[in-house]
């Protein structure tokens, strides 16, 4: 356990309780939203900013950032057309990143760099992508918090919350500014292709316990930090790759979950 | 005396140029309870648009009494959510006071909304697990719950069983005498609201005309069940 008393260990921890609180509350409202596929989509598009970065020499962390806030609104731009079938836009999305990534990655001279954002690096997160977290996640919480009822209302029904008033557009694009935001934050430290994962999964497990909306959201946060800190603890303890660890961590108490409640049915 | 709550007057409407509406014209009286039907198409989900200001006709004019008057709006399809959406029955009717954020005030009022639809108690059940009678009055709730002078219903019993059919038509009838609610309706099935509705707006053929239930039950109702059935055939 002596590794937890290296600042860099500190940094990871906090870094992982911050993400792994900001993408299932952005994550909650992607899911009833019925995008789930967005977080692999924009993480996709986060890779194609990483890959112009190194190529380019501009910070790749500062690259994902713009990549993923333009795939974001590319993205919402196609759904506008393609309402109520939000996965065109999800494909459309990914496979642009995918491919834009992939004509690029031929320049990137090193791999190591690439990997890093493939599968999380979270113990080389610096203090200043820490800060940079901090304030993202702070931003996404109170956000959240303070237009529950505006989010609820819209992931219900767009239309009748339009008809009552809700701004929907403004709605629309702070939230995807923000979720931008976590995806690129995120890409780094859990992954770019993990992201899914937190987004998705603790959501999920939530859906399968919670008794309200409020109930789902406070849930999957718990469930998203319960698979951040028992990623880090087995991923150090037996040296392995701490994004990989949290997604099968993930999985596996879905499924546990799963069937428990098949169980209690029968 | 009655006032007029609700003045249409010569109202055209069309998508993309094709007419759906033409020259429509109706008022309602404060405390009416106006059932409107006709053919798949005729355009009264357009007209409860209009009403609500969510499209703009292309010509006339519509009046609302706006005198501290709310209209509330009970979609088509309210009830087609995906049932594992994770809400309570009074996470949804608290929407209909939106944007209030004053928590007790929203519990107080979510509590007399759902007992006027007869749900007292079902407060914290999650909407998904309610039957369709059971969602459809919740959100009626979610309409009632702003104190509205005027309540549009989209077809609110399609997909009901018989039974639950007459609750909700009594508890709509109830709303309207009891809160004096202006009651506009889209129906298919007329024959159920009928003996609660006072006037009919009647889409068929080409033109819109608005009949006492009376004149309804006695020209169309009874002999227009063949006028339905060329209306079908040339209309789509
Ligand atoms: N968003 C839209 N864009 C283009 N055309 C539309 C749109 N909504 C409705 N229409 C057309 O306008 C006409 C009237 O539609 P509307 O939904 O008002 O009919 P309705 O009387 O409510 O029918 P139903 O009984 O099936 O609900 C239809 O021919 C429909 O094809
Ligand atoms: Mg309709």
């Amino acid at each position: 356990m002596r590794i937890f008393l290296y600042p860099f260990m500190q940094r990871a921890i906090i870094a992982a309780l911050l993400i792994s609180a900001a993408l299932p509350l952005v994550g909650n409202i992607v899911v009833l939203r019925r995008l789930s596929p967005v977080g692999d989509a924009l993480s996709h598009g986060s890779l194609f900013g990483v890959a112009l970065g190194l190529c380019f020499g501009v910070n790749p962390v500062l690259g994902a950032v713009l990549a993923t806030l333009f795939s974001a609104f590319l993205l919402e731009f196609i759904r506008g057309a393609f309402p109520k079938y939000s996965e065109i836009s999800t494909s459309i999305i990914m496979s642009l990143g995918v491919g834009l990534a992939a004509v690029l990655s031929g320049f990137v001279k090193s791999r190591a760099d690439f990997d890093a954002v493939l599968f999380g690096s979270v113990v080389a997160v610096s203090d200043i992508e820490l800060v940079f977290i901090f304030l993202v996640s702070v931003s996404i919480a109170l956000y959240i918090f303070f237009n529950l009822n505006e989010l609820l209302y819209m992931a219900f029904d767009e239309e009748s919350a339009a008809v009552s008033g809700v701004n929907c557009k403004r709605v629309n694009f702070i939230f995807t500014f923000l979720l931008a935001l976590a995806v690129s934050i995120s890409a780094k430290t859990v992954g770019a292709l993990l992201i899914s994962t937190l987004m998705v999964i603790p959501p999920a497990c939530a859906m399968q316990l919670s008794k309200s909306f409020k109930g789902n959201i406070i849930l999957s946060v718990a469930f998203g930090m319960f698979f951040a800190l028992t990623g880090l603890l087995v991923s150090a303890l037996f040296d392995l790759k701490p994004g990989g660890v949290i997604s099968v961590t993930g999985v596996l108490t879905l499924i546990v979950i799963i069937l428990i409640r098949r169980g209690r049915k029968i | 005396m009655e006032r007029e709550i609700i003045k249409v007057t010569n109202v055209s409407f069309g998508y993309d140029g094709n007419d759906v509406l033409k020259d429509v014209s109706f008022c309602a009286q404060r405390g009416d309870f106006l059932c409107i039907t006709g053919i798949n198409g005729a355009g009264k989900t357009t007209l409860l648009k209009l009403l609500l200001k969510t499209l703009k006709p292309s010509s006339g004019t519509i009046s609302i009494d706006y005198t501290g008057n709310k209209i509330s709006y009970v979609p088509q399809k309210a009830a087609s959510f995906n049932p594992a959406f994770p809400a309570t029955a009074a996470e949804i009717t608290a929407l209909g006071l939106y944007p209030e954020k004053n928590k007790a005030k929203i519990a107080g009022e979510v509590k007399a909304a759902l007992k006027k639809v007869n749900l007292q108690g079902c407060e914290n059940k999650l909407i998904g697990k309610l039957s369709g009678g059971q969602q459809q009055r919740v959100f009626i709730a979610k309409a009632l719950i702003s104190s509205p002078d005027i309540l549009l219903l989209d077809e609110p019993t399609t997909g009901i069983d018989r039974d639950s059919l007459g609750d909700i038509c009594c508890l709509l009838g109830d709303i309207n005498k009891n809160y004096n609610i202006t009651v506009l309706m889209v129906t298919h099935d007329i024959a159920s609201i009928i003996n609660h509705a006072n006037k009919v707006l009647y889409f068929g053929g080409d033109k819109v005309s608005l009949l006492s239930s009376a004149q309804y039950r006695n020209n169309i109702f009874h002999a227009g069940m063949a006028a339905d059935f060329t209306a079908h055939g040339d209309g789509g």
